[in-house]
């Protein structure tokens, strides 16, 4: 009878004794938090949609490692490093998750997917009430954007990474997936993990920033919706169309961010149910959901381990905190400029995370005063928000790549 | 070469030219807006003109 060492039956154990001190507390750390995510997921404290997936594969890919030779260790979830072509095709063939990550996650397809959904979900008919205030707005919620840059390069982070880091405050999931790959490919996985870490927390973080800067009696303020234009399909197609021209012409490099996005508008204006209900139903919530997994199973303690997490989570919350300061100015600039009529709180809808911030900055206008609906308002500084990440994202990576 | 002065000098071109190009998007959906705006405007005479001429002579008669 052959010698059976019990420990080599069961590899994930095995490799997390002969890992090391540190990488076997990593991993359990990690298997706790994904269990952590999942539960705070389906409690609705964090979002669910992307942290049950992203909490599961967490924990599981740092139960699964296993020896993949006599010498290393590795999953056969997927694997990020591989690049060469005969490993590739290789690994296609075994590892499950693999062709989802090279054919979708790495070249920004399921990036795109998610941002055509959200064409699809959002009425740029709101963007129609006021269209310089709301992209005033959306600017000024852009400040964590573009001032975490030099404070990233102050803590001696490289400008592409620095940029990419930065973008985590246009609370954008899909614009910060896009910008690292192309700028920070070595480090995307941590940056995109952070900005959807925080992106969940903001609708638990932004009442607070809005209740500390803003008095009741200014959240109170009624919105004046008598004179609000009603924008035509027709109007919402030329406008998407020519725009999505001119975005590209400016930007090829951010060509495929800004066609999905106005393709999701008109495919949304133009009534076609079928492509409706498949870009907003199935194409939105299964790239929501791989993208969950995917980010999750990326989370695997050797990769994961990098020494700029740490400086991460510090800058991706600074650069959230100060685009909702920015837009909360913003909101007040509005408000003084319009003769004291504008309620300040749309300035945090300014901050791009559909619909998540509009809903925020109405949840806490209609807590200080019933009768108050700032929502269509709010959405369009939200939707011009997506637009100038979007735009921000573009003269970064043409500006440095 | 990449410090924090020109990190900054770098920021302030970077949201220049985001507020430029967000400003003109902002101004294409108002051009749009008016241009279309317009030709249903123009569209409709016509048709109104039209409508009230048969009307005139009736009144007359």
């Amino acid at each position: 009878m052959p010698h059976i060492d019990v420990l080599h039956i069961f590899q994930g154990v095995a490799t997390m004794v002969a890992a090391g001190p540190t990488i076997a507390i990593a991993r359990i750390v990690l298997i706790a938090l994904g269990i952590l995510f999942v539960y705070l997921g389906a409690k609705g404290t964090l979002e669910p949609l992307i942290m049950i997936p992203m909490g599961f594969g967490m924990s599981s890919v740092n139960a699964g490692v296993l020896y993949l030779s006599a010498t290393t260790t590795g999953t056969i979830f997927l694997d990020p490093m591989a690049s060469e072509h005969g490993a590739l095709v290789n690994v296609l063939q075994i590892d499950f998750l693999q062709p989802i990550y090279t054919f979708m996650f790495s070249n920004g397809l399921i990036a795109c997917l998610v941002f055509m959904g959200i064409g699809v979900i959002s009425d740029i008919g709101y963007v129609l009430i006021a269209p310089f205030r709301s992209m005033f707005i959306a600017v000024c919620a852009e400040l964590g954007t573009v001032a975490t840059f030099p404070i990233a390069v102050a803590f001696g982070i490289p400008y592409k990474q620095a940029a990419s880091i930065a973008m985590i405050g246009g609370a954008d999931g899909p614009m910060v997936l896009y910008t690292s790959l192309i700028l920070a490919k070595d480090i995307f996985v941590p940056i995109t993990i952070v900005a959807y870490l925080y992106l969940s927390l903001t609708y638990a973080g932004y009442p607070y920033l809005i209740k500390l800067l803003i008095p009741k009696e200014l959240r109170a303020i009624k919105m004046d919706s008598r004179s609000n234009p009603k924008a035509t399909k027709a109007e919402k197609m030329t406008f998407a169309v020519v725009t999505s021209v001119l975005l590209c012409l400016l930007f090829p490099v951010a060509a495929p961010l800004f066609m999905s996005f106005f393709l999701g508008i008109v495919i949304r204006e133009s009534g076609v149910t079928q492509f409706i209900d498949f870009i907003g139903g199935p194409v939105l919530y299964g790239s929501t959901f791989f993208l969950g997994l995917l980010l999750g199973v990326l989370c695997e303690a050797g990769t994961i381990l990098h020494p700029k997490v740490l400086m991460l989570l510090v800058l991706g919350m600074l650069s959230l905190l100060i685009s909702g300061i920015g837009g909360i100015i913003g909101g007040y600039i509005v408000y003084w400029t319009s003769g004291r009529t504008f309620n300040p709180v749309i300035g945090l809808a300014g901050v791009s995370c559909v619909p998540t911030t509009a809903k925020v900055a109405q949840k806490e206008a209609r807590d200080a005063n019933k009768l108050v609906m700032i929502l269509p308002w709010a959405m369009g500084a939200s939707i011009c928000g997506v637009i100038t990440s979007a735009i921000i994202a573009a003269v970064y990576v043409t500006l440095l790549r | 070469m990449e410090n924090v002065w020109d990190a900054t000098k770098l920021m302030l071109i970077v949201y220049g030219m985001a507020a430029v190009v967000s400003f003109l998007v902002a101004w294409v959906i108002k051009l749009t807006f008016a241009a279309i705006r317009m030709q249903g405007a123009r569209g409709r005479a016509p048709a109104e003109a039209q409508a009230k001429q048969p009307a005139a002579p009736e009144k007359g008669a």
